[in-house]
């Protein structure tokens, strides 16, 4: 009788113990979840201006990548009237990308860019197939016959990127961890094309993001176009 | 023999477009058209009967001759079959019920625009136009200002269309983070040797009715007077080749951002001024600059202009034409919305160099055209235009009776169908 209490008091131990772990684990899931971080980023330019537009980019170091992999988004770049839209468009590694032209004329985009080498053929109104881009770096849009058209797209191996707003901030949720941040956009200098600042993330955190080097100069005057453009 | 090879060679336009069908049938080639069909109520105050259009037969210099009139004035259709991711075939097909050929092209050559890296290269090989001017940068190559073109581009419209190549190079500027663009511009070519005779004879005139390839202009008939046994026929045939000479053009386009753009371009035809053909069409060697410019001062609000000043001679000074010739124009444009307004100032001359009897040239005028249009949906759009035009044309001396100096207007409601 006594062996069958014994037996019954380990096993009911057992239960609660195993329960109380499974208990703690759920809750340490819940914490680390819970324990994203609001990271505040502004871009200020050489004269303490805000920079818009900045691809803003955050590589974890230190966690494994299955802790914070995600299937990334599928984006678009549209062409409309005659332009690239967004100019500059960030995608995480192995995004599909599609290239709708909303215009009602052709459109040839290309791209001679090492990390994806492509070329489109697209009627008016046209929608074509995404286009999966599988490799980190830079790829600059061109169009074969409007050739004022320029888009940007920064491929990064990281679901944890943003663009500014127009007073130089993003903001990102970050849970905590080592990060390698980097800024992109086609008007920045080598010195800070090339940055790769070291970021530790324990806190909701504000970085400032000073910029070593002039912006070069903007052509977004190129923008300014409508239909009755001789080309 | 000859002549049978030079019939061939005037159809390349016809075997162009056939090989561009049967590749697209071959091919996987993508075929691309835009169209444009132009109709209008009009009411035209000439102020004689005797002004009635070139197109009639008569010595006036604005396109139609009735004082009322519903026309047809055109229906273009652009076409455009991609070969290859380099290649494609680009032709224009008009259709218009006035004039000598009612169906032809005012276009149709290979064109070759290979992706690059760098500089950009693009190369046409067939019948094209200059790209001289700003003016004509619509479906068609009409213009999206004003209903009839300037004096310069409906004279370019009518008698340049050569057939040859031509090598476009251009560094683009926003590739190069640059707000200037550069192009370059070197065409050789056949088939322009009598450019300049509707100048010499009929004089500018304000239109827009392009030329065909291999088409006739006809024009009034200012031959009768002269005391021959067989005078010249009263038409130039625009494609025409008399002496074999390669002619050539060679021009430079500046652009600052998409806001401002100027073209210089010199042309020179290198026609031999004593040849001519069984048909009596001469050579014209005919050379002149152009200049031009586009510049917006607001989204809004855009200035125009173009300047053109050359010669021409065919035959000796006692027996030919020897002519000098200019003209410039200055175009305003406002657009607010889907409403367009436009003002144009043409101003043109013809000097008479030669000592021929019987044969005047000299002629000057000046012309204004205001326009309105309004995109009422995304393909039709509505519009009414007003062309004043003063003219004084020496050879209209030669009938008894009729006067230089004559003034016509041409008052237009217009409707344009795109699709």
């Amino acid at each position: 009788m006594s062996d069958f209490i014994g037996v019954f008091m380990r096993f009911t131990f057992f239960s609660v113990l195993l329960s109380f772990s499974t208990l703690l684990l759920v809750s340490s899931f819940s914490v680390s979840a819970a324990t994203s971080h609001k990271v505040d980023i502004l871009v200020l330019s050489t004269e303490h201006q805000s920079v818009p537009n900045v691809g803003i980019s955050l590589i974890p170091t230190n966690i494994p990548k299955t802790g914070y992999a995600t299937a990334p988004e599928p984006q678009v770049v549209q062409q409309i009237d005659t332009q690239f839209s967004p100019h500059i468009l960030m995608a995480q590694m192995g995004a599909e990308i599609s290239f709708p032209n909303a215009d009602n004329v052709k459109h040839h985009v290309y791209s001679f860019s090492e990390a994806k080498k492509f070329e489109l053929r697209l009627y008016k109104e046209e929608k074509p197939e995404p286009i999966p881009f599988d490799k980190a770096g830079t790829v600059t849009l061109g169009c074969n016959i409007h050739d004022w058209m320029l888009g940007y797209v920064y491929v990064v191996d990281t679901p944890y990127f943003a663009k500014t707003n127009e007073s130089g901030f993003v903001q990102l949720e970050l849970p905590a961890g080592d990060y390698e941040l980097r800024l992109h956009n086609p008007l920045l200098q080598f010195e800070d094309s090339e940055l790769i600042k070291t970021v530790k993330i324990t806190d909701n955190k504000n970085i400032t993001m000073s910029l070593k080097q002039p912006l070069l100069r903007a052509t977004d005057g190129f923008d300014e176009g409508d239909e009755f453009d001789a080309y | 023999m000859y002549l049978k090879v030079r019939m061939k060679i005037k159809n390349l336009p016809y075997i162009i477009t056939s090989l561009a069908l049967i590749a697209s049938i071959n091919v996987a080639a993508e075929i691309s058209t835009k169209s444009l069909v132009e109709a209008s109520l009009r009411i035209n105050n000439n102020e004689t009967d005797w002004l009635k259009s070139w197109l009639d037969k008569g010595v006036g210099v604005h396109r139609y001759s009735d004082d009322f009139q519903l026309t047809l004035d055109q229906v273009l259709t652009e076409v455009n079959v991609d070969i290859s991711t380099d290649f494609s075939i680009i032709s224009t097909i008009q259709y218009t019920p006035d004039g000598d050929s009612k169906l032809g092209f005012n276009e149709a050559y290979i064109n070759y625009q290979p992706l690059s890296q760098g500089l950009k290269h693009q190369v046409k090989v067939g019948y094209f136009y200059p790209q001289f001017s700003l003016e004509n940068s619509d479906i068609g190559w009409t213009s999206p200002y004003t209903f009839n073109f300037s004096a310069i581009n409906s004279w370019v419209g009518e008698e340049i269309k050569p057939l040859g190549f031509e090598w476009q190079f251009k560094r683009p500027g926003r590739k190069y983070n640059s707000n200037f663009s550069y192009t370059g511009v070197i065409s050789a070519y056949v088939q322009n040797d009598g450019v300049a005779s509707l100048l010499a004879w009929r004089g500018w005139a304000i239109h827009n009715r392009q030329s065909v390839v291999g088409e006739k202009v006809h024009f009034a008939n200012y031959f009768q007077f002269q005391p021959v046994e067989n005078p010249n026929p009263s038409y130039v045939d625009i494609n025409d080749e008399t002496d074999g000479r390669v002619g050539y053009y060679v021009g430079g386009h500046v652009q600052y951002q998409r806001s401002t753009d100027v073209r210089v371009y010199y042309y020179d035809n290198k026609a031999d001024p004593f040849s001519i053909e069984t048909d009596m069409q001469y050579g014209w060697r005919t050379r002149f600059i152009s200049a031009s410019f586009l510049h917006k001062l607001t989204p809004q609000f855009r200035l125009l202009g173009q300047y053109m000043s050359g010669d021409t001679e065919m035959g000796d000074r006692q027996n030919g034409v020897h002519n000098d010739f200019s003209s410039w124009y200055l175009l305003a444009h406002y657009k607010l919305n889907k409403h367009r307004a436009s003002i144009r100032y043409d101003k043109f001359s013809v000097t008479d160099n030669d000592v021929t009897p019987y044969d005047p040239n000299e002629s000057k005028g000046n012309s204004v055209t205001a326009s309105y249009r309004y995109q009422a949906s995304k393909s039709l759009q509505i519009g009414a235009e007003i062309t004043i035009t003063k003219s004084e044309n020496k050879n209209r001396e030669l009938w008894s009776g009729w006067q230089a100096k004559q003034d016509q207007a041409s008052y237009s409601f217009t409707t344009q169908y795109r699709f």
